[in-house]
């Protein structure tokens, strides 16, 4: 199949009957495909400019499109997103838009329903140049700026190559699905032009929901992310997917173990996580299992570690140079590569590159600020979390309304600046920002100001009125702090705190208090300590009775009077 | 199902680690998703798996209904409301 991709439309006009694609149960042939590639490429060929904007979200309608550009002459750029920053960024870069892109300005459009106008079905489909034909794709760079990346078709062709010289036994004839957008190169390769490339049939619509994997009862191949596979219900019915599921891909960003286990329970499949980027094309894959976690270069693909980054050289890149990845990488002792992180400040966040630089340049520039940090924050799901110095604008906000209203206005300043993804989560506030010894703003400062105030809650029992939760008391809880040095003991207001916390929680009311009675500190509270939290609501009275206990230890008891209402 | 409202609030204000946030400042007629409370699509799935694990709600396969029980604090009681297992 080397040169499949250039020939695409003289080989499926011998085969008009060929499933090229399905949409709700409905199947598109070949016939299908070339009367829409027509469409496409007689409509944009009258368009002025070489260069389009490509926006899609049905795959099918989007190949038709792409190979009807490339018909056309035309030079595609595919936006990753709709973002109005991301829109008004390609403007200067195109002639025109293509799809579903928004209008802008006085640039031309061509949208799905200006193509019933000007079908061409004559429109001849020469085999395409692969040296000629090019696609941009986007990546965002360190300075926060999108950074397009040209690929030519020959680049294209060659990993399609690679994955059906690695994959293609494997995935066998299955449907491929996915839930990853084909805006991106991974799902444009795996969901779109491998699939193509290799006769296979590939779903037009993309996965958003869990619900729509599990209702897959047919052979099929499943192109994912970590995104939908860390977070895979459990109490879903998954057996007729997991009996119909054959491979299932995983790439963008690192898969965790946890994932890749429930993978495997869940769906009987160890996932094949793929590793690569926008630049440089796919790199290597592995699959999930005892002693994983080393990489295995793909087909083409020659790497070396360089100063602890690793460089790569394939005919995925397109020249035969090394090129020089931000991952640092060591050479694994069985073989392969492992990889350590990035070593600069973009931060992979649900798949998404995250330039922590631009959202923090983004934020320094905001009128009410005068400095700004943006840090991550670890966790089951990670959060950025920004530090912020108020300008005299910023403490008239805080001063006349609250740090509610300073956040707020600051994520709409952010708001189609930066991936909604990356919007921070967490805020603080503060006249300087913390430096250390070196006249550094320090790290671990900036993440000392998050630490948690309260611990994970495990419900034990949850009713109308009754309520009884397990705290293990983290010994990273901000309480600590000073509190006392040496002898870290819970403050008494800490478990006040909690208790109104959880309440609201439980019992979904306004747990603003108005009178505290018999409150009882029996037993101090040490870090590491699991507790267990009894709350009792009494909602004709107003009265929350609390207590804290270990065992058969009390530790702590009271009862509020509370404004109550249901909130 | 108005009275599912407050604790459906509080399940996303635990889920989303909502910081600085009360079930009180939630509009329940307000839209969940970007403009409104500001979740965005991972949130969606997470809450998704939390409401499945609490109420044992299942969700169709069609996307389309998904999003419109997503739409709203007051959309997603309805559904919950209709649906529960428990």
């Amino acid at each position: 199949m080397t040169e499949v991709l250039q020939q695409l439309c003289q080989r499926l006009s011998v085969q008009p009957q060929r499933i090229v694609a399905q949409r709700a149960g409905e199947s598109l042939s070949a016939a299908d495909f070339l009367a829409r590639v027509r469409a496409w490429a007689s409509a944009l060929a009258r368009m002025p400019g070489v260069s389009y904007a490509l926006y899609l979200e049905d795959s099918f309608e989007f190949a038709a499109a792409l190979f009807g550009g490339w018909h056309a002459g035309k030079n595609l750029w595919l936006p990753g997103d709709l973002l109005p920053a991301t829109v008004s960024g390609l403007a200067h870069r195109v002639h025109g838009f293509a799809g579903e892109l928004p209008p802008l300005g006085d640039l031309p459009r061509l949208s799905v329903a200006d193509l019933k106008e000007v079908s061409d079905l004559e429109f001849s489909l020469d085999p395409l140049d692969a040296d000629r034909c090019c696609l941009q794709l986007f990546t965002s760079g360190s300075s926060g700026d999108p950074v397009a990346i040209a690929k030519l078709l020959r680049q294209l062709q060659n990993e399609v190559n690679s994955l059906q010289q690695q994959f293609g036994a494997e995935v066998g004839e299955a449907v491929v699905h996915g839930t990853v957008s084909h805006q991106h190169i991974y799902g444009l390769l795996f969901r779109v032009l491998w699939p193509l490339a290799s006769a296979r049939c590939f779903a037009a619509r993309r996965l958003a929901y869990p619900e729509e994997i599990a209702a897959i009862s047919d052979p099929a191949t499943l192109v994912a992310s970590p995104a939908h596979l860390k977070r895979l219900p459990e109490g879903l019915d998954w057996a007729p997917f997991a009996g119909a599921l054959g491979v299932c891909f995983s790439s963008g960003g690192p898969l965790p173990v946890e994932a890749a286990q429930a993978v495997l329970r869940l769906w009987r499949q160890a996932p094949i996580e793929v590793y690569g980027s926008t630049e440089t094309g796919g790199i290597g894959w592995r699959q999930y299992g005892p002693g994983c976690g080393a990489w295995t270069a793909l087909p083409t693909v020659d790497w070396q570690v360089d100063r602890g980054l690793l460089q790569v050289r394939s005919a995925h890149l397109a020249d035969s140079h090394w090129y020089q990845t931000e991952d640092r990488a060591v050479a694994a002792a069985g073989g392969g590569f492992e990889l350590l992180g990035r070593a600069d400040r973009i931060y992979k966040l649900e798949e998404r590159r995250i330039s922590l630089s631009a959202i923090e340049q983004h934020l320094q520039s905001a009128p009410c600020l005068s400095d700004a940090r943006v840090l991550v924050l670890p966790g089951a799901r990670a959060l950025i979390a920004a530090v912020v110095v108020p300008s005299a604008e910023g403490q008239q906000i805080l001063a006349r309304q609250d740090k509610k209203a300073l956040v707020r206005t600051l994520r709409e300043w952010l708001t189609g600046k930066v991936d909604p993804i990356a919007l921070p989560r967490r805020w603080r506030a503060l006249d300087v920002l913390p430096i250390d010894a070196r006249g550094k703003v320090s790290q671990a400062a900036l993440a000392a100001l998050f630490r948690p105030m309260r611990p994970q809650p495990t419900w034990l029992l949850r009713e109308a009125q009754t309520a009884e939760l397990s705290l293990i008391v983290d010994p990273e809880l901000a309480h600590f702090d000073g509190h006392f040095p040496g002898t870290p003991v819970l403050p008494g207001v800490a478990m006040l705190d909690w208790a109104l916390h959880y309440a609201a929680g439980a019992f979904g009311i306004d747990s603003r208090c108005l009178q505290m009675d018999v409150l009882k500190f029996q037993q101090l509270v040490r870090p590491g300590a699991e507790l267990r939290l009894r709350l009792d609501w009494e909602p004709q009275r107003g009265q929350l009775s609390f207590a804290f206990h270990c065992g058969e230890q009390r530790h702590a008891s009271g009862r509020f009077r509370l404004n109550g209402q249901a909130s | 199902m108005l009275a599912l409202e407050p604790e459906i609030k509080s399940l996303i204000i635990e889920t989303m680690a909502l910081e600085d946030m009360a079930p009180e400042d939630i509009d329940p007629t307000a839209p969940l998703f970007n403009e409104g409370l500001g979740l965005d699509s991972i949130d969606a799935l997470e809450l998704g798996v939390a409401l499945q694990k609490r109420y044992g709600v299942v969700f169709n396969a069609d996307s389309e209904d998904i999003r419109q029980h997503f739409a709203s604090v007051r959309a997603l009681s309805a559904f919950i409301a209709e649906n529960r297992k428990q």
